[in-house]
């Protein structure tokens, strides 16, 4: 299972549309997909026609009351699936800083889900917080579209800067306009 | 919902199949259906579904199941499914080429990693293929977002000339996270008295084709009646191992992987064994003819398998070798495909000639003919002569393997590792008579000395045929100094192998003549005949 996520410190550089259409392509091409639609705003839940609601909200879901698998809801598109926003995200970094070992919150509730899906879709609400390096840590693959601007490639560099401070190395980092035709 | 766990942690959903009797029966129920349910119409679609497995099933026997889908009424949408076989869930799904021969080439399918593992060295075949109708109704919530579809799928056989009508059925595809509306269609269904289905299509078309996937046994287990006479038992140890040539007769011709060829060759092997180690049975005129015949198709059969194991074994040659030599080996290669698709052709003549054709008429009427052999060997009781040739056979293995030292020359052990073979049949032939617990503790020593045997002459023969590669490689053309070097190479490893081999030779001979092996022989044949056991 590999797991990319579509991330940027900044907000409205395409990141939804990225990690939407990323997923549809893979699960169009048979392998099976799941976004986990992680931004409060539900964006992409919206996209799939799906109520942005998980039983217990943030809390339930990072003290594992629920089986993460539960919670899970079939979109209209073949071999796709997502795990919806829930309004409480946007408290995510406190709950977060009230578990042991934060950063590996993530990794640790999809691993049961390894054998179920090929690829993993994060959508990333926009930040440098707690959740982000918990995502750096479950990510084999960091998309990060990026728009140009001068705000956009500042943020593009502060990544990059907190990734060689960080030493984080167990992910990829693919950068890409998008919004533009090739 | 209902969820089904598979390998352990996959969590898939559940699809329930109801049966429909007919076409109007499954007009009128959907009808009934839309009259319920907030379901509207998809359009229908056409699609066409083969299936694939190896000859010997080895998809079927992991309860596995290889299916190509391909939309026949728009577009030229194809998918290949690797399902598993109990509920057809979906394992892997990829986009698949259209054409037939494209997925019989492995190599150029998308799934071909993860299916390579379970099929190699053996080819796709296709085993059938049906049409299927598809009508799709959908059930939408109050914010137009989908939480179940139903299928009413039409099957039809495809048949030499005409479509055969298989089954309707009625599909639920229930969305993970919406159970209320499938748990509903399924309640209607069963109030409706629909018969919910556990056999897969698959099944059912084998049912109806009379295949039997994953019965073919290149070995057959015989059967064998103790107090029976010895040309009886013959005449079954033959028969089976025709039957095994039969099947793969066609396949050796066509040679879709190597493996049609070698049981073939198998097959061969052993009928020859047969008749040329239970002597006396048969009078030496009735069966003369079939020996040179069975000579003949040895000989005929060899060179391919023998390219077909080069080729097989063509990469681990190339990792004997340091990794910046490997790629000299290539010309090598190209001369091993050249070769063997000369000698493949020549095979293919071979098996169907009039002499092949002749022999195969002849041979059936032997096997077909119940009169009992006039010979007092093919009179006496089975086990009796069983025990005779097994002891003798043994013995003689042992007295060959005690006279070879460490001046003794390859051949006396060539000759051992032959020794070994036919006593392995032998006991192959035989092994019903006895239990199986009995026969283990003999088997295993056996086993390990054929190993190391095998190797060694696999090691022996291949440096020799190196060597004459190597010479036709000169003669033909101007060839790479490399590719010879490289070769030269090989022959020095393989003869560092079957030095190895030989050492290990003493161990396992050991263990084969310890006189706890010779025990277990000798108490295990010298027994009483049946009939003396009931006197």
């Amino acid at each position: 299972m590999q797991i990319l996520a579509s991330y940027n410190i900044k907000g409205g550089v395409g990141k939804t549309a990225t990690s939407v259409n990323l997923a549809f392509q893979g699960a169009h091409e048979g392998a099976r997909t799941l976004i986990w639609d992680l931004d409060p705003q539900g964006a992409a839940t919206f996209y799939f026609r799906v109520r942005p609601k998980i039983k217990g909200g943030s809390r339930a879901l990072l003290k594992g009351r629920h089986d993460l698998a539960d919670l899970i809801k079939a979109t209209d598109h073949e071999n796709l699936d997502l795990l919806p926003s829930d309004f409480s995200y946007r408290t995510m970094d406190l709950l977060l800083d009230d578990t042991k070992k934060p950063n590996e919150r993530l990794k640790l509730l999809l691993s049961p889900l390894a054998g179920e899906y090929d690829y993993v879709f994060l959508d990333c609400p926009p930040g440098l917080t707690l959740l982000s390096e918990s995502i750096f840590e479950a990510a084999n693959v960091l998309v990060v579209p990026v728009i140009p601007t001068s705000l956009s490639l500042r943020t593009l560099k502060q990544l990059v800067e907190f990734r060689r401070k960080k030493q984080l190395r167990n992910f990829k980092m693919l950068v890409f306009f998008p919004m533009t035709n090739p | 919902m209902e969820r089904t766990q598979l390998n352990g942690r996959l969590m898939i959903l559940k699809r329930p199949h109801f049966q429909i009797p007919s076409l109007t029966e499954a007009q009128a129920l959907l009808e009934r259906v839309k009259e319920q349910f907030p379901l509207s119409e998809l359009p229908s679609q056409l699609w066409e579904y083969v299936y694939y497995d190896t000859f010997d099933s080895r998809l079927y026997k992991n309860q596995q199941l290889l299916r190509q889908e391909t939309r026949t009424d728009v577009g030229d949408e194809s998918w290949l499914c690797w399902l598993s076989l109990t509920g057809n869930r979906v394992l892997q799904r990829g986009r698949s080429p259209v054409q037939e021969s494209v997925i019989q080439q492995l190599p150029s399918i998308p799934l071909r990693p993860l299916l390579e593992p379970i099929l190699h060295p053996r080819a796709l075949l296709s085993l059938f293929k049906i049409a299927v109708q598809q009508e799709w109704l959908v059930w939408k919530n109050k914010d137009d977002k989908t939480v179940l579809r139903v299928m009413l799928e039409s099957t039809q056989l495809f048949r030499e000339n005409y479509l055969e009508d298989l089954q309707h059925r009625l599909i639920i595809l229930p969305f993970r996270g919406y159970p209320k509306p499938s748990q509903q269609i399924i309640r209607f269904c069963r109030e409706e008295s629909l018969e919910e289905l556990n056999e897969d299509l698959f099944q059912i078309v084998c049912s109806k084709l009379e295949l039997k996937p994953g019965s073919y046994q290149p070995k057959p287990k015989l059967k064998l009646s103790p107090l029976g006479r010895t040309d009886q038992a013959l005449r079954a140890i033959l028969g089976e191992s025709t039957k095994v040539m039969d099947l793969n007769h066609q396949g050796t011709i066509e040679a879709p992987d190597t493996e049609f060829l070698h049981d073939f060759r198998v097959a061969c092997r052993r009928a020859r064994s047969a008749l040329n180690q239970l002597k006396g049975v048969f009078p030496p005129e009735q069966i003369q003819g079939f020996r040179d015949d069975f000579a003949w198709l040895s000989d005929r059969t060899g060179p391919t398998r023998d390219l077909d194991v080069y080729l097989l074994d063509f990469n681990s040659y190339q990792t004997q070798l340091p990794e910046e030599q490997q790629a000299d080996l290539e010309a090598f290669r190209e001369l091993l495909l050249t070769e063997n698709a000369k000698e493949q052709k020549l095979l293919a003549k071979d098996l169907q000639s009039k002499r092949f054709q002749k022999f195969r008429s002849t041979w059936e009427q032997f096997l077909k003919d119940e009169t009992p052999s006039t010979t007092p060997g093919g009179a006496a009781e089975v086990r009796k002569t069983a025990s005779k040739r097994l002891l003798r056979s043994y013995h003689r293995c042992l007295a060959e393997g005690k006279a070879i030292d460490e001046d003794s020359p390859d051949e006396a052990l060539h000759d051992l590792r032959k020794s070994c073979k036919k006593l392995r049949y032998l006991l192959e032939f035989f092994e019903s008579l006895w239990s199986t617990k009995e026969f283990q503790g003999i088997l295993k020593p056996l086993k390990a000395l054929q190993e190391d045997l095998g190797q060694f002459n696999d090691c022996s023969v291949q440096q020799e045929s190196l060597k004459n590669f190597g010479d036709m490689l000169a003669k033909q053309q101007p060839v790479p100094a490399q590719t010879l070097v490289a070769m030269g190479m090989l022959v020095s490893t393989l003869n560092q192998r079957q030095a190895e081999a030989r050492q290990r030779f003493q161990g396992s001979f050991s263990g084969f003549a310890s006189t706890r092996t010779q025990n277990r022989f000798n108490l295990l044949f010298q027994q009483p005949t049946v009939a003396e056991e009931l006197n």
